[in-house]
Parts: structure tokens; C-alpha cells; sequence
């Protein structure tokens, strides 16, 4: 049929053209500039007020369809959820504060004082107490969010006045955290610690869920460029009153006052003032908290519930770590620590007292000091430095390091290897999901210490004790040359790497790490060696002596390792 | 919180015509509709019918009543006769009590303040400070006890209701659309970056390092690659523009210098020749002919075009019914080619979904992983030396779980201060023009 025939035959009414960017996607987002227009805040306010909403921007599928065909690069927000801030009274607040900032400056540059004095008096506050509940509106939800909450509140605590953030804002995280450590201990919650170049690492169980937060280490912070400190502030200013009321009910669920009250008297002439005692000795985590009835807090940790009718998939899994988690929390009852001035001791003074553990420290270092070092019933002290003949009977001398590896092990490890002068054994992450066959000492140089195949200038000090002279004689022997090979290798694998690194991976010491089955191991081994035959002659060479050298270092530190052995045995 | 109010019933959406004056009409009908029933004034309007009698005794001053004594205390600023006809005022029973009580006299900007709506809940919202102050309602947010409702819910309340009345639509939901992406909030460091690692953890960190190095070695060497194809010899030029200043800089310093001047042209490329200007290349002839008889050449060519194409598929269409059972499984294979397809733009999304979004301008970049080279590594703890810092991990992973945008600094423009100065014709004629 011709065309022009069924054209006739359609209807005359026609259909509404489709405009385009008028459904769909273009009208479910909504910029950042309009969302600014239509909320009538300026950018600081608006991004105070996202934040503390918990409204974040999004990425739309197809962003072209959303600027209406153009590409430039913008910020989306959902259109609903702006709507939704704009229901927010924290909003008005905030237009309240810009009105009331600018009434103080012009004041100010009036020189009105009396009337900036009033202003500063009455300036506009606002709770977000509401905002709390509408983002977290069961407890549970709350926890699930506590990572974020701690990393942040921890790194404010840390801040040096000078910073640029209000005073009172630090002075609030540092107590919020701090009583969150006290609730640890006395729940006894501690799982993990990592000390790591970064800083320490903790996981806590908090109501059957696991909670990472990070601390930084004690040396002084850098000045990051790249940080906006308002952002973080307004981050802050949110978690703090989210940490509040947490603490609030963690320490109702166990029992405890709250806000914290110290149980005893504590006397606080020697350090601060008065006023600051709560404070300072709160923050010293030695000192038992008061309960809800009065009278000091019980240990009544939560023990892990015995489910013994369980599914066999997860039983084993689930029982094991149940029965670790119960180990740990009496890990050091009965031992009693005291600390020497080196040593971190806030960091020490929670991971030894939330496995059941009594701690005591010089009274020069700070409030909160139990007991002196001369005490008879202390079992042992905390050192990080070379010690000389002044060691008192009775007590063993260990590491930090042997502290966290205790926690992680879930068990007591032989002080032996953590002497003060000899480099401990390497602090693996409990984070990391090791294998069984590390378990079993799999592959002894896999797992050996870096220290152990340094050449360490050896302590003077140190020298005295026979056993650790002779070890060092027989390293000082072979030094020399042994220093030459393993620069000579280092150097080599750093060549080798730079010039072949896609065609192969040192695999040395990492296949020991993981199980392979018989005809895996086959197979990767064949792999190996077609990619060893691909590979051009200048690089063979290198390789070669990559693999040599390798080779050596892992025989030379697998003797070291037996020698060890040997010693122990003997001792 | 969000219930509408059940005594009234929902609004029908009102259709607006140009009209302005019936529209201001029906609309000031509806405000009187949603006002409260009875003002005040108006009760005391329909009891009293209008009229007020003082009924005091004369000569006698009413004993007043402490709240009376408040009242006067309050409005103390308006004129004595209104205060005091005011005060005598008898109520009637059926009056509310405290109908009869006059407000504090307002100045006229306090009238003006109060007329509006949300200047009444922001007074609300100020006066509710007075005992924010003394810390919230109850630290027991989650708690099952029945909470006293806070002034905030009813400031909220009263706002959101407020907002229904102008706008006549609900409140918008809250939407929940975090928790998408499966990044943890405090990402732990690799088992290499521990204070006192395992040989096998630090060799796999250092590797690691190593791999990102070497990749941004090597987009680099492309880089270089590339700029050497289409501009050669700048990857040299640098350092022999450097070395010819240099030797420039020296000229004269040496005794040897003087002999050799005439090798000043070492700058100059040899190799190009700038005396003739060179010839455009040759332009390309094309087969084809132009003009009428290549447009009848044209149509004939593609007419046979046509007829052998046509040809073709009357074949093929023969053959392929022959065919059947191989057309079949081949477009078995296309469709599980396409249920693959699918499959893999749903894992992409879902990827995409629980991944780094996309905000804004620039990208964003995974931070390097902090590391310490093998004679970097602290004999003990008190002697670490920490890397990297916990401020920078925040921020990245609040950009890594999309709450944050990527933003870089900008770059500090320098502005220069204007120079006034005036034209050299301008000059001349100053005197003359007068301009």
C-alpha cells in the first residue's frame, strides 16, 4: 500500500510533543547551585547542613540527560532529599547565626563592646539531639555507624589548641572518648590491637558488633594541606552528640553512672587543680567507675552467650572465636604492670586493664598511679629501653609489643622472646586473615622477624648477659660480607623489579603463606618456568641473581632460626 | 510526627485563573476557612455584642487581683484611661478565662514580628533555647519510656503543618541512601605497615610500593613517548637550551673560549632550512569524475549496485531456509551472548553502585599506602617514627564512601595592583581636548 494512504488513515488528533528534560532523570536531580537557590543558604551553611543531615550528593546514570545535554562537570543532589532539608529547623538556626555574625561585626566596627558582649552572650544555639534519632532510629543502627564516630572524635582529642577548632569542641571529644575507653574496660570488650606506623588500631566487640577505630601515635601531628578542618568540624560536632548518647546507654546496660562519677576519693594536689581532678583522672583510666546504685562498679563483664546447638557451618568458627573472646577477657587477671616513663601509657594502661589486668606507673608520670615500682606483688613491668643491672627479682621485663601480642594471641606468650634490647618477634595484624599453615610455623623464614636478617648494632649493655653475647659473636663474624651480599640483593631486586615487574612476582616466601594442593602447585610451578623461558636475556641474568640471592637470605635466616631453637632448648 | 491534621479535611487543589481579584477572593475565604473557629476578640465581640459597659463601682478603686497588679505591671506603658477600663472589665462566665486580659501593649514592630508565621515559630524556637540550655529533654534517646515531647517536635510539628496549609502537599520523607557503598569506615593498614613487620609481610608491602611506582613510571615514559613522536627532539631541547645559556653565561670567563668563536651557531639546527620556503604538498587526484557525466557514471553504477545486491538476498534466502536448523542454534547463541551481556552490565552496576562514586569534577584517587624501607623500620616503639596521618585517611575515606566530594585547592592567582596611565595621543592633546 502506498504511504501516503495509511497517513490518511490515521487519526487527525496528534499526540503532545515529548520535551525533552522534562521526565526521568533530569527531574530526580537537582544541582548544587539550584539546591543553594532554592534553600537560600550559602555554601557553608549548606554543606554543614548535609552533613549534619546525613544527605550526601549522588551520581546520576547518565549525567548529560541530567544537565539538560550538556557535560560540564557538577554536583547532584536527589531532589527529594533537598526537599526533605528543607522541613530542617537546624536551618533557621543557621541563618540565625549569619544574622547574628553580622550584627557582631558590625558592632565591633562601631566599637559598641557592650552590644558584641550581648551578642556573645546570647548567641544562637541549636541541638541536634532530633536529627540524632531521625538518622539512627534504633541503637543498633547508631553502633553500626561508631567506627566513623571514634576515628574522628580520637583525632580531635589529639589536637593542639592552635589549630583553629574551638577549644571546648576537643575538650568534649577527649572526654567522650575517654569514657568510651572506661566502658571498654569494664565490658571488657577489647578483640584486636595493631600498632602500626600509621598509629594504633583497636576492635572492640559493642552489642555482638565490631567496631575499628584508629588512635594516632603520640608524637606530634602534621599540618595537612589537604584537609578542610570546617568539614571535619562539622563531622565532629555531629559525632560528639551521637557519642554522648551512646556512652549513655552502653553505661546504662552495663550498670554504670552516667555522666561518669570516680568511685573513690582521688587526690589531686600533687597535678592539677581541683576543678580539673575529675577530668585528669578520668582521663589517667586507672580509677573505677561509680555504678547506677552507688558504690564501685563490679566487673561483670558480658560473657559471650554459649549457643551449643548451632548449625555445623559456622559452629566451629563462631565457638572458637567465643571461647578466644572468653580468654581475653581474663587474660591478665592475677598479673599486675607497672609502667615505665617511655612506654605509651594511656594505650597500655586500657589493653592491660581490659584483659583483667591491674596497672600502676610512676607517680612523676602522671595521676593515677596505684601502686610504686618497688612493690612486691608486681609480676611485670613495661620497659623500651636497654636496661642496665637494676632489675628487680620476682618480675619479668618485657616489650610493649608483648602486651598487643598477648591480646591477639588470646593467651599468655613466653616473656623470653620479648626481653628489653632484643628485637621482639614480628607483630603480625590480627586484622589479616593468616592461614592455618602459619599456624603450625608453616614456613619459619615466611614468619621470621625482618630484625633477625638486620644487621642491629648490638647493645654494650646487653653484651653482659652470655647468651645474647655469643649469638651476637656469631653474627658479628660473617658481617661484613653478609651486609655486601644483601645490599648487593636488595639493590638487584629493586633492579629487577623496575625492569620486568609485570612478567613476574617474587613468590619466594609468599607461596608458603597459602595451602596449595598438590597439582596447583604443579601447575603454577610449570607457569613459573614457561615465563622464566620468555624472559629476554639481559633479564635472565638479573633474575638469576635475584633468585640466588633469595635463596641465600632465606637458608641463612632459616639457620638462624634453628640456632635459635637450639639455644632455647638448651636454656 | 508527620500526620496530617485529622480535623481538617485534605484540600483540594485550588485552579488558579488569571483573574486576579476573584482569585484573591477565593483564596482569602479559604485563609478564614483554616483559621481557628474562634478568636478571642471575636468571642468577646458576639457575647458582649459589641459593646463594653464598665461596671466598677464609682468612687470606688477595685481592690485589683494579683494578676491583675502582673497585668498592669505589663502594660504599664499604655495610657492610663484604656489600663484602667481594661482592668475593670468584668468577665462573663461563658468568656474563656483570660479572654479578658489585654495583651502587653506591642510596639509597632513587634505587631509586625508577630504577624507573620515563621517569625512566631522562630519566637517559639527562641524561647525553647531558654531550656535547651540546660542540656536535652533526656540522654536517654533510645529508650522505650514514653518521651515528654520537646518543644523541637512541636516547633517541628508546627512548621511542617505550617508548610502543608501554604503548599498543600505532604511532607517529603525521609530517604535513607547511605550505607551503599561496602567500603569499612576505618580501612586498617596492610599487615606490612606494622611498627615490627614479618619478612613476608614487609617484602609484599614493599612490592606493592613498588608496582605503583613503577606504573607511574611508566605513564610517564609514555608520556615522553609521545610528546618525542610529534614534537621531536623537545625532550632534549630543555637541557640543551640549559647547556647553551650555560655556555653562554661563561663566554669570555676562559682563555680556550676566545679561539673557537666562530662555533657560536651551535644553537641554530643545521638540519632545517629556512631560506626557501617549501612547497605545499601535492594534492591528491581523485579516480572519480566530476561534473554530469560522472553523476550519470555515479547513478549507473550504484543502479547495478542495487540489482546485485538485490540478487544476493533472493539467494541467500533460499540457502539460509535450508539452513534452518544452523539459524537456530545460532540464534541461541546470540541470545545467551546477550543473557551474558546482561549479566555483566548488572554485576557492573552493582559494582558501580557499592563503589566510589563519581562527584563532581575531579576523580577520585586512592591515597598510596604509607610504607617504611627495611632500614626505616624503628628497633622498638619508642623509637617509630609514624608515617602518614589520620586526618588525610579520614578525609579519603569519606571520599571513598561518596560523602564527600574530592575537592583540590585552588591555585593562589596573584592579582596585581591596577597601573593608571594615560595614552601618548591623549597626552599631546591634554591641553587642547581638556579630556
Amino acid at each position: 500500500t502506498c504511504p501516503a494512504a495509511s497517513l490518511q488513515s490515521a487519526p487527525s488528533k496528534m499526540t503532545k510533543m515529548k520535551k525533552k528534560f522534562t521526565r526521568g532523570e533530569a527531574t530526580t536531580f537537582i544541582s548544587r547551585k539550584q539546591a543553594l537557590k532554592r534553600l537560600q543558604l550559602s555554601l557553608n551553611d549548606f554543606r554543614r547542613l548535609c552533613i549534619l543531615k546525613g544527605v550526601y550528593p549522588q551520581e546520576p546514570v547518565n549525567r548529560r540527560r541530567v544537565n539538560k545535554g550538556s557535560s560540564t562537570p557538577k554536583v547532584y543532589y536527589h531532589l527529594k532529599d533537598i526537599q526533605f532539608l528543607g522541613h530542617e529547623r537546624v536551618m533557621q538556626k543557621l541563618r540565625d547565626i549569619k544574622a547574628h555574625l553580622k550584627k557582631a561585626k558590625r558592632a565591633k566596627e562601631r566599637g559598641e563592646m557592650h552590644t558584641v558582649d550581648r551578642l556573645q552572650r546570647n548567641f544562637p544555639a541549636y541541638t541536634l539531639d532530633h536529627i540524632i534519632r531521625e538518622r539512627y532510629p534504633a541503637f543498633e543502627d547508631a553502633v553500626r555507624d561508631l567506627d566513623d564516630c571514634l576515628c574522628l572524635c580520637f583525632l580531635f582529642s589529639r589536637l593542639p589548641k592552635e589549630r583553629g577548632v574551638p577549644v571546648e569542641q576537643i575538650r568534649l571529644s577527649a572526654r567522650l572518648t575517654v569514657q568510651f575507653l572506661h566502658w571498654v574496660i569494664a565490658a571488657r570488650a577489647l578483640r584486636k590491637v595493631f600498632v602500626s606506623i600509621k598509629g594504633y588500631y583497636f576492635e572492640a566487640d559493642v552489642n555482638g558488633v565490631s567496631v575499628v577505630w584508629s588512635v594516632p601515635h603520640q608524637l606530634g601531628l602534621h599540618d595537612p594541606a589537604d584537609v578542610d578542618f570546617k568539614i571535619l568540624r562539622t563531622f565532629n560536632e555531629f559525632y560528639t552528640t551521637m557519642l554522648g548518647f551512646v556512652n549513655y546507654r552502653l553505661y546504662s546496660s552495663l550498670g554504670l553512672a552516667y555522666p561518669p562519677a570516680l568511685a573513690n576519693e582521688v587526690d589531686p594536689s600533687d597535678y592539677c587543680q581541683t576543678g580539673e581532678a575529675h577530668e585528669e583522672f578520668m582521663a589517667s583510666l586507672n580509677q573505677p567507675l561509680l555504678s547506677r546504685r552507688g558504690g564501685e562498679a563490679e566487673g561483670n563483664p558480658a560473657e559471650p552467650d554459649d549457643f551449643p546447638d548451632e548449625e555445623a557451618e559456622g559452629a566451629e568458627a563462631a565457638s572458637a572465636a567465643r571461647r578466644k573472646a572468653r580468654a581475653q577477657q581474663r587474660l591478665f587477671n592475677g598479673c599486675r604492670f607497672f609502667l615505665n616513663r617511655e612506654t605509651p601509657r594511656q594505650i597500655l594502661c586500657f589493653v592491660i586493664r581490659s584483659c583483667g589486668g591491674e596497672v600502676s606507673w610512676s607517680p612523676l608520670s602522671g595521676p593515677g598511679s596505684r601502686y610504686p615500682e618497688s612493690d612486691q606483688r608486681v609480676t611485670h613491668q613495661i620497659v623500651d629501653r636497654p636496661l642496665g643491672d637494676s632489675r628487680l627479682s620476682g618480675r619479668a621485663y618485657v616489650q610493649p609489643q608483648w602486651v598487643f601480642d598477648c591480646v591477639n594471641s588470646g593467651s599468655l606468650l613466653p616473656t623470653g622472646d620479648y626481653a628489653p634490647g632484643l628485637p621482639p618477634p614480628p607483630h603480625l595484624s590480627p586484622f589479616a586473615a593468616y592461614s592455618a599453615d602459619d599456624a603450625d610455623g608453616g614456613d619459619e623464614a615466611a614468619q621470621l622477624p625482618y630484625s633477625a636478617t638486620r644487621s642491629a648494632p648490638p647493645d654494650p649493655v646487653e653484651l653482659r648477659r652470655p647468651s645474647a653475647a655469643a649469638e651476637l659473636e656469631e653474627e658479628d663474624d660473617d658481617e661484613a660480607e653478609d651486609a655486601a651480599k644483601r645490599e648487593a640483593a636488595a639493590a638487584d631486586a629493586a633492579q629487577v623489579g623496575k625492569q620486568q615487574k609485570k612478567q613476574k612476582k617474587p613468590s619466594v616466601v609468599a607461596e608458603g603463606t597459602q595451602r596449595r594442593t598438590q597439582d596447583a602447585k604443579q601447575a603454577a610451578a610449570e607457569e613459573r618456568r614457561l615465563r622464566e623461558m620468555m624472559l629476554p636475556k639481559k633479564h635472565k641474568q638479573l633474575y638469576k641473581k635475584m633468585v640466588f640471592s633469595r635463596k641465600r637470605q632465606a637458608r641463612e635466616s632459616a639457620q638462624l632460626a634453628e640456632k635459635k631453637q637450639k639455644r632455647q632448648r638448651t636454656a | 510526627l508527620f500526620q496530617a491534621d485529622p480535623a481538617k479535611p485534605a484540600a483540594k487543589r485550588l485552579r488558579l485563573s488569571r483573574n486576579k481579584k476573584k482569585t484573591w477572593r477565593k483564596l482569602s475565604r479559604d485563609v478564614d476557612n483554616l483559621l481557628p473557629e474562634q478568636t478571642t476578640a471575636e468571642l468577646i465581640r458576639r457575647r458582649s455584642g459589641g459593646f463594653f459597659i464598665d461596671v466598677g463601682e464609682p468612687g470606688q478603686r477595685r481592690r485589683q487581683s494579683r494578676q491583675q497588679q502582673q497585668q498592669a505591671k505589663v502594660e504599664g506603658s499604655g495610657s492610663s484611661a484604656t489600663s484602667r477600663i481594661l482592668s475593670g472589665l468584668r468577665c462573663h462566665e461563658s468568656l474563656p478565662s483570660g479572654a479578658a486580659s489585654a495583651p502587653a501593649a506591642e510596639s509597632k514592630r513587634q505587631k509586625k514580628f508577630n504577624s507573620r508565621p515563621l517569625d512566631r515559630l522562630v519566637k517559639h524556637a527562641a524561647a525553647a533555647d531558654q531550656d535547651k540550655a540546660a542540656g536535652p529533654q533526656t540522654m536517654d534517646l533510645w529508650g522505650s519510656d514514653p518521651k515528654p515531647e520537646s518543644s523541637a517536635d512541636t516547633d517541628i510539628k508546627d512548621l511542617v503543618l505550617h508548610q502543608m496549609r501554604c503548599t498543600r502537599q505532604a511532607p517529603v520523607k525521609r530517604r535513607f541512601r547511605t550505607g551503599t557503598s561496602s567500603a569499612p569506615a576505618c580501612p586498617v593498614p596492610q599487615p606490612g605497615a606494622s611498627y615490627n613487620p614479618s619478612l613476608a609481610d614487609h617484602e609484599a608491602m614493599l612490592a606493592a610500593a613498588t608496582q605503583s611506582e613503577l606504573v607511574k613510571e611508566s605513564r610517564a615514559k609514555r608520556l615522553h613517548g609521545q610528546m618525542e613522536r610529534h614534537f621531536p627532539g623537545t625532550a632534549g631541547a630543555a637541557a640543551a637550551l640549559a647547556a647553551a645559556n650555560d655556555k653562554e653565561m661563561a663566554a669570555g670567563l676562559f682563555e680556550s673560549d676566545s679561539e673557537g668563536e666562530g662555533e657560536g651557531d651551535d644553537i641554530v639546527d643545521k638540519e632545517v632550512d629556512d631560506s626557501t620556503p617549501s612547497e605545499p604538498p601535492p594534492v591528491a587526484k581523485s579516480d572519480q569524475p566530476a561534473g554530469r557525466t560522472s553523476r550519470k557514471q555515479n547513478a549507473e553504477v550504484r543502479r547495478q549496485r542495487a540489482q546485485a545486491a538485490e540478487l544476493k538476498r533472493r539467494k541467500r534466502q533460499s540457502v539460509d531456509l535450508d539452513r534452518l536448523t544452523e539459524l537456530s542454534r545460532q540464534v541461541g547463541r546470540s541470545l545467551a551472548a546477550g543473557d551474558r551481556q546482561r549479566q555483566a552490565r548488572l554485576a557492573k552496576r552493582r559494582e558501580r553502585a557499592s563503589g566510589t562514586k563519581r562527584l563532581g569534577r575531579h576523580r577520585f584517587e586512592e591515597p598510596e599506602a604509607e610504607f617504611k624501607l627495611a632500614d626505616e623500620l624503628a628497633p622498638s616503639l619508642r623509637q617509630l617514627r609514624p608515617e602518614g596521618d589520620l586526618f588525610v585517611d579520614a578525609v579519603k575515606s569519606y571520599q571513598r564512601r561518596s560523602m564527600l566530594e574530592p575537592r583540590s585547592r585552588t591555585a593562589w592567582r596573584r592579582k596585581y595592583p591596577h597601573k593608571r596611565y594615560r595614552k601618548k595621543g591623549l597626552e599631546a592633546s591634554a591641553d587642547g581636548e581638556g579630556k
